[in-house]
């Protein structure tokens, strides 16, 4: 019991810590600007890190890339401070507007963006390439039909495989929330081709140079793409600030010098010993620190979760079992039936989606979404455990309580909900741990958890292999502690059956 | 004290009690006997509504408990039961279980409430088990606490449900030794058993159920030395 509470007190100090120095970031004031942005004086931008070198994750574990300096610049013009949100690039679009002012990921002006979204003026001309491996002799848009395509979801590159696989129905699409992941499949050859954005194809060409190339869009009959800044609709005042911001960009040599900086410069490390790719992995500009970071979020997440998770599941259980005095069940007891059954007839990734895009979609605290949709999640098991320990307790149990006057709640209270509650501890237990893993899903809602961050290293890397066995191994070392000292904290309640 | 009228009860198409009507005086000792499935355990359950009669009234001290009106819960603080299987609260303490009841219902002090509590173990003798788990406690002297649990409520009556038929036989001894004990107090009584002898040495009154009816009712001496109907007469010779 003392080890255990004197872990959860270690866990609570390092959220405190941590909820303070994002309080104090949050503090900061820039000075007035003439449109409404979701935060006074600051530009929120979603971004979708993975897409070098327009966007990935920087040395400093901030999103950095062409996009990213771009936007700061107009944020500058604007007079507005830039506050920059890592998601997935599908849920980029859905997020304008509500989660951010703007979104800038190398996007596509498409007329299907369009009916959601307003475009700037474009800042970047763009043409797909095509990824393929080496010594293969595809090369015209005939060879890409009946092949197996990559591409990533959302993307442009993923509209043009879409209209290939409409051509020939024999072409298999395969779709990846990155490139890393893409390339890696290209390379062990369980895709052929993955259509993607020029810049982006040369930096892995130089990459892997030897094991795949890079072959222009031209060939294959693709045409010129313009990359522009999605905004709300409507948002004309906005819209013509970015406009002249772009344009004055391009005119005092500053978008010139970005591009020189990030797209004309030799990007990407490669590390090709494991221990090398240990060093870029863990230790190359205190990488380390992010997995820590990342940890800590998802232990942060996962025990708030439970926390409302074990409270809003013990109520949904009582009202379970309510009884009328007939012995039928009652209004409450459908009510929590009905919550349990449509939780778990659900994926946990739509409930927090839902969470963050619908039901709390004013909320800019992806952390107390995340608890949120995830203690929602847990009370419905939470609940069905209870109720099972609830049962098994022996009904002598109950009658004794209510033949010596107390009331069915009284009862509950004093003598069922104990026995049970300690009969629920190991499942109980079990659904804590769980609980742990399945926050590796918070990436959709801009957070960088654990898993989030050895995506995010991947990306920087190029190379998956070690952080995404890292981030495995240290969620096994911390699930593994959990799982002795929740044993202890076991035996201690297990006094009392000692015979 | 207590008084019964027309009172039935079905599980589902099972007709358990077939119109049961009885009084019970105050400071009587009530032994039931009676073959299995005769409904004697229903009747005992029935009358502080452990089981919910189908139809009927039962009155307590004038007041019909059977009326969905009247508090249930402050009656039963009145007449408590003891159980085949004990029943005592797994997760307590022996002291806390005797406590429990007086100290939430009664808002009686913590130390009185144990004061009392420990006075009444010495009477049985187990003032050393007052800080043991029930897990730890022999059948026997698991079924003194529950009779003490239940006299540190003060009820006016206490129900007892097969008391000792759970128990190893060289236990039953020291709970009827309690009981009888508390037979001389003026507490009112109703006992379910198959313990005859003792039901011969404590009853005012013996019933005898068959098939959900009382088909006998006498002094204990009437019952056993001159039983009247053929099913008595036949169980009699079965048991004894």
């Amino acid at each position: 019991m003392k080890t255990s509470t004197r872990f959860f007190s270690w866990i609570m100090v390092c959220f405190i810590a941590v909820s303070i120095v994002c309080l104090s970031l949050a503090g900061y004031e820039a000075r007035a600007a003439e449109f409404k942005t979701i935060e006074p004086g600051v530009l929120t931008v979603g971004t979708s890190t993975g897409f070098p070198p327009f966007e990935y994750i920087g040395d400093d574990g901030n999103p950095d890339g062409f996009d990213v300096a771009f936007i700061k610049e107009v944020g500058k013009r604007l007079g507005l401070k830039v506050k920059v949100q890592d998601m997935e690039f599908n849920a980029l679009v859905a997020s304008v507007g509500n989660k951010t002012d703007v979104a800038i990921a190398g996007m596509t002006v498409t007329d299907e963006r369009k009916q959601a979204v307003d475009f700037s003026d474009p800042y970047y001309d763009a043409v797909q390439y095509v990824l393929v491996r080496k010594g293969s002799n595809m090369r015209s848009i005939n060879d890409l039909h009946g092949a197996t395509l990559a591409a990533q979801l959302g993307t442009t590159g993923n509209l043009l495989a879409d209209d290939i696989v409409k051509a020939n129905s024999q072409t298999v699409l395969k779709t990846y929330d990155r490139f890393p992941e893409a390339v890696n499949d290209l390379k062990a050859g369980r895709v052929d081709a993955i259509i993607l954005d020029k810049t982006p194809a040369q930096t892995f060409e130089r990459i892997y140079s030897g094991e795949i190339e890079a072959v222009s869009g031209d060939e294959f009959g693709f045409e010129v793409e313009k990359y522009a800044v999605a905004m709300p609709k409507g948002s004309n005042q906005l819209s013509s600030a970015i406009n002249k911001a772009i344009a004055d960009l391009k005119n005092d040599g500053t978008y010139d010098r970005i591009i020189n900086e990030y797209i004309n410069a030799d990007g990407g490390e490669r590390s090709n010993t494991i221990v090398d790719q240990f060093v870029s992995a863990f230790i190359t500009s205190n990488r380390w620190s992010m997995y820590l970071n990342g940890l800590l979020l998802t232990m942060q997440i996962a025990f708030f979760a439970a926390l409302v998770g074990i409270v809003i599941g013990t109520l949904l259980a009582l009202m379970r079992i309510t009884k009328n005095h007939k012995g039928k069940n009652t209004i409450l007891s459908l009510i929590s039936g009905i919550y349990i059954d449509i939780i778990r007839g659900t994926p946990l990734v739509l409930q927090l989606l839902i969470m963050w895009f619908i039901i709390m979609k004013n909320s800019k605290d992806g952390v107390l979404v995340a608890v949120v949709a995830f203690g929602l999640n847990s009370a419905a098991y939470v609940a069905e455990i209870i109720r099972a320990g609830i049962l098994a307790v022996d009904s002598g149990q109950m009658e004794a309580g209510r033949s010596m006057g107390f009331t069915r709640a009284q009862t509950m209270r004093y003598i069922v909900l104990p026995q049970a509650l300690k009969n629920s501890l190991p499942p109980l237990c079990n659904e804590f741990i769980s609980l742990l893993k399945e926050t590796a899903i918070v990436g959709y809602v801009a957070l960088s958890d654990l898993t989030r961050v050895a995506n995010q290293i991947s990306s920087a890397t190029y190379q998956p292999f070690v952080p995404l066995i890292g981030a495995a191994v240290i969620y096994f070392v911390v699930i593994k502690i959990l799982t002795l000292l929740l044993g202890v904290l076991e035996r201690r309640l297990r006094r009392s059956d000692i015979r | 004290m207590i008084s019964v009228k027309n009172l039935e009860k079905y599980f589902g198409d099972h007709h358990v009690l077939k119109n049961i009507n009885y009084e019970i005086k105050d400071g009587e000792k009530i032994v039931i006997i009676g073959p299995s499935g005769s409904g004697k355990s229903t009747f005992l359950r029935c009358l502080n509504l452990l089981e919910v009669p189908t139809s009927g009234q039962i009155f307590f001290d004038g007041v019909e408990i059977t009326d969905p009106k009247n508090d249930v819960n402050k009656i039963r603080q009145k007449m408590n039961m003891v159980f085949q299987h004990f029943n005592l609260y797994a997760n307590h303490t022996v002291l806390s279980n005797i406590t429990l009841a007086p100290m939430k219902l009664k808002n009686i002090s913590k130390d009185q409430a144990e004061e009392e509590a420990m006075n009444l173990l010495k009477r049985v003798g187990l003032q050393d088990k007052a800080n043991a788990y029930p897990s730890q406690l022999s059948g026997g002297q698991k079924q003194r606490i529950a009779i003490v649990r239940s006299l540190a409520m003060n009820p006016e009556v206490i129900l007892f449900d097969e008391p000792t038929s759970a128990l190893d036989p060289e236990m039953v001894g020291e709970v009827l030794g309690v009981m009888e004990e508390l037979s001389e107090m003026g507490l009112t009584m109703i006992c379910v058993t198959h313990e005859m002898g003792f039901a011969n040495k404590i009853a005012d009154k013996v019933i005898f159920m068959d098939d959900g009816s009382i088909v006998e009712e006498n002094r204990p001496n009437e019952i056993f030395s001159n039983p009247k109907s053929d099913r008595l007469k036949s169980f009699l010779s079965k048991i004894l």
